[in-house]
């Protein structure tokens, strides 16, 4: 394995740095810094409008996303964005072979009620979590849709 | 008996990664004939209380727990396998581009009925969660 190559985040070695400071500017401050073995994560709202499609009459009709919806997210969502990877995450034996699960700038599954801490960092809402409640890294965060 | 079923192959896109020792599971819908539809409150049963699906994805530890060192390998489930697990093994989620479900006209006013396939749902467990390997999942028949 490479110095920090991992099987399982979309973002390549020689991104890390390009992927941290995109979502620097997006954000338009300095990211939180996670401690020890715990990951800052920023959970995922979706977009307000939803599709757009042509009518019989040509006219072009948007399909929008409740409120209460986009509201709920906040706390039902847990599909979210990597801010922060705490120093000692992926630190241990268990990660030699496959490196770390996820870097900063990864879209990622988690578990919301599994140790996490959920709350508003500079107006965006933000979990707290430790490594274990890290489920799966995904391509898109738009593909997820929580059922139950 | 060696399968060569992926969600890739399926769907068209990558099905999420699994990390450590979880697992990512489809939920399997039984299939009835073409000429019979199930109804409504049958699928909406089937959705929550379904306790067998494919295997999607292996993290990359999975297996490595105590649980498993006395273990036959040939007892192991593979990518492609139909296994079952208790009802609720994890979070149920729909999993893929938005666009690839049908939108139904009497649903959505106006909106052009579109071709497509429902977005499979998926739900990532740890490893030892899953109770055993089916052969047809069809077989299975919760009470």
């Amino acid at each position: 394995m490479g110095s920090n190559r991992s099987l399982t985040s979309y973002i390549e070695d020689h991104e890390e740095d390009e992927a941290k400071q995109y979502i620097e500017e997006e954000l338009g401050f300095a990211l939180p810094k996670a401690n020890r073995d715990r990951i800052i994560v920023k959970i995922y709202i979706r977009p307000e409008e939803l599709s757009t499609f042509e009518n019989d009459k040509g006219e072009t009709v948007s399909i929008y996303m409740p409120e209460i919806i986009l509201n709920g997210d906040k706390y039902k969502n847990f599909a979210a964005l990597v801010l922060s990877v705490g120093e000692q995450c992926f630190s241990g034996e268990e990660y030699k072979d496959c490196g770390p699960s996820c870097k900063v700038g990864d879209w990622v599954t988690i578990a919301r009620n599994d140790g996490g801490q959920q709350y508003i960092y500079r107006g965006i809402a933000v979990q707290d979590i430790p490594v274990r409640a890290m489920l799966s890294v995904i391509e898109d965060p738009n593909y997820v849709e929580r059922l139950n | 008996m060696e399968n060569s079923w992926s969600f890739e192959k399926e769907f068209g896109f990558n099905p999420p990664r699994p990390l450590g020792d979880r697992v990512c599971i489809m939920r399997y819908t039984k299939k009835y004939s073409d000429t019979i539809i199930a109804a409504a409150q049958a699928d909406d049963r089937a959705k929550f209380e379904s306790i067998v699906g494919r295997v999607v994805k292996l993290g990359s530890a999975c297996f490595k727990g105590d649980s498993f060192k006395e273990w036959d390998p040939k007892d192991l489930y593979k990518v492609g396998d139909f296994v079952t697990f208790k009802v609720n093994p994890g979070t149920w989620f729909k999993y893929g581009p938005q666009d690839m479900e049908i939108s139904s006209p009497s649903l959505i006013h106006g909106a052009p009925p579109k071709e497509g396939r429902e977005r499979p749902v998926l739900t990532i467990v740890f490893d030892d969660s899953i109770n055993s390997i089916v052969e047809d999942p069809n077989y299975i028949e919760r009470e």
